[in-house]
């Protein structure tokens, strides 16, 4: 996969796409939620739903309810055809669950999307796990001292994409940030969406960010 | 790969396995019971019928949805530890009795000046309970292995504890 078809890709997922519900139809996904016994209680007079559409499933969207009455404002994801209700709680088991309901359709423009989507909302035991596309556009580069950015920089191998016919799977290869450290290692990324990893070596250690890499990015758009 | 490197594979875990919510939200109240501060929210819980709820979340946070009504959230596959735990539960408590006192958020439609100037105090007063609580239990052998000060510096919370004490220290 090249580089234009990479950049193509990333659009697929990360250009601003969320729609705002208008206040009536809110108020319905609102209604569905708290029918649930477990829900988190969100207030209709101040809470904002929005959705966009994920391009690897056909009829789950993901929704993004945000209650403006607290400060800082307090946000949740949920995975939905619109009956049901799947919280986004960090962990794969609901992204693996629609998985199965609304059975996944992956492709080599839609893997990466997919992949962006899992690790922005999946944490391991050392925190958030982030994929380098462009080192010099990872979020908060600018934190870390001069000769760290340049120690990422130089540590950076690129992203590639190939697909296993026989194996009906994609292997991801590329840079990844976890656990205060850059990691090189291939992604196989089964067709049901599963994932594991493969050849793991550490590349760099002692890179700390002061937030997590998706607390702004994922909420603007 | 060394013993040292992180493992990719931990993200695949279905969470890790945790207490009840039940004893988690029972052993931290029982922990603030240890420290004046901490007492106050305890019984602001009992006397208000405040229900304490955790939550998954992607990110560790706590929220406060109507005034008798807490959550604290973490995520499962990467719990907070049980300080943490229990200075977010004092963080939230303090929230929940500033809206029973009546200081509450403005109006969504209120003047920027008023949400920050409100909003500023409401937060200041929390970090400054928070950093009570955390060093009342500090001072308690029983708690040291909690490393509470710790803690709320790993929360972001370390310039306000570096003021909180040097008033102390002043007082």
């Amino acid at each position: 996969m090249t580089n234009g078809n990479l950049a193509a890709a990333d659009r697929v997922y990360m250009q601003p796409t969320w729609t705002r519900l208008v206040r009536e139809q809110a108020h319905k996904v609102l209604d569905k939620l708290s029918g649930h016994k477990d829900a988190v209680v969100f207030s209709k007079e101040a809470t904002e739903v929005a959705w966009r559409n994920l391009p690897f499933y056909s009829h789950y969207k993901l929704y993004r309810l945000v209650n403006y009455a607290t400060m800082p404002t307090f946000s949740m994801m949920y995975l939905s055809n619109d009956e049901e209700f799947i919280t986004v709680d960090g962990t794969a088991g609901p992204i693996y669950t629609v998985n199965e309901k609304d059975p996944i359709r992956l492709n080599e423009m839609n893997v990466v999307p997919y992949l962006d989507f899992f690790f922005s909302n999946v944490q391991g035991s050392e925190g958030d796990v982030f994929l380098i596309k462009d080192p010099r556009k990872m979020p908060m580069l600018d934190s870390l001292s001069e000769g760290q950015q340049q120690s990422v920089i130089s540590s950076f191998k690129p992203l590639s994409v190939s697909m296993d016919t026989v194996q009906h799977n994609f292997k991801v290869s590329g840079t990844l940030y976890y656990g205060g450290g850059l990691l090189s290692s291939t992604i196989i990324v089964a067709h049901d969406g599963k994932l594991s990893f493969q050849d793991q070596s550490l590349l760099l250690t002692g890179i700390h960010f002061p937030y997590s890499p998706y607390e702004q990015m994922w909420l603007e758009g | 790969m060394s013993d040292d490197t992180p493992n990719l594979h931990d993200i695949l875990k279905p969470g890790q396995p945790l207490p009840s919510d039940d004893l988690m939200i029972a052993t931290a109240i029982d922990i603030l019971n240890h420290s004046p501060h901490g007492q106050q929210l305890t019984d602001f819980v009992s006397v208000n019928q405040i229900s304490i709820r955790v939550m998954s979340t992607p990110q560790p946070t706590t929220y406060l949805p109507e005034s008798k009504l807490v959550y604290v959230g973490f995520n499962r596959n990467n719990p907070v530890s049980p300080s943490r735990f229990v200075l977010m539960l004092a963080g939230i408590l303090r929230e929940a009795q500033q809206e029973s006192a009546g200081i509450k958020h403005p109006n969504l439609h209120a003047p920027m000046q008023e949400h920050m100037k409100v909003s500023m105090a409401k937060h200041e007063d929390k970090v400054w309970y928070m950093c009570t609580v955390a060093c009342e239990l500090n001072d308690q052998d029983i708690f040291t292995e909690y490393k509470f000060l710790d803690e709320l510096r790993k929360m972001g919370h370390d310039e306000s504890l570096a003021l909180y004490l040097k008033q102390e220290r002043e007082s």
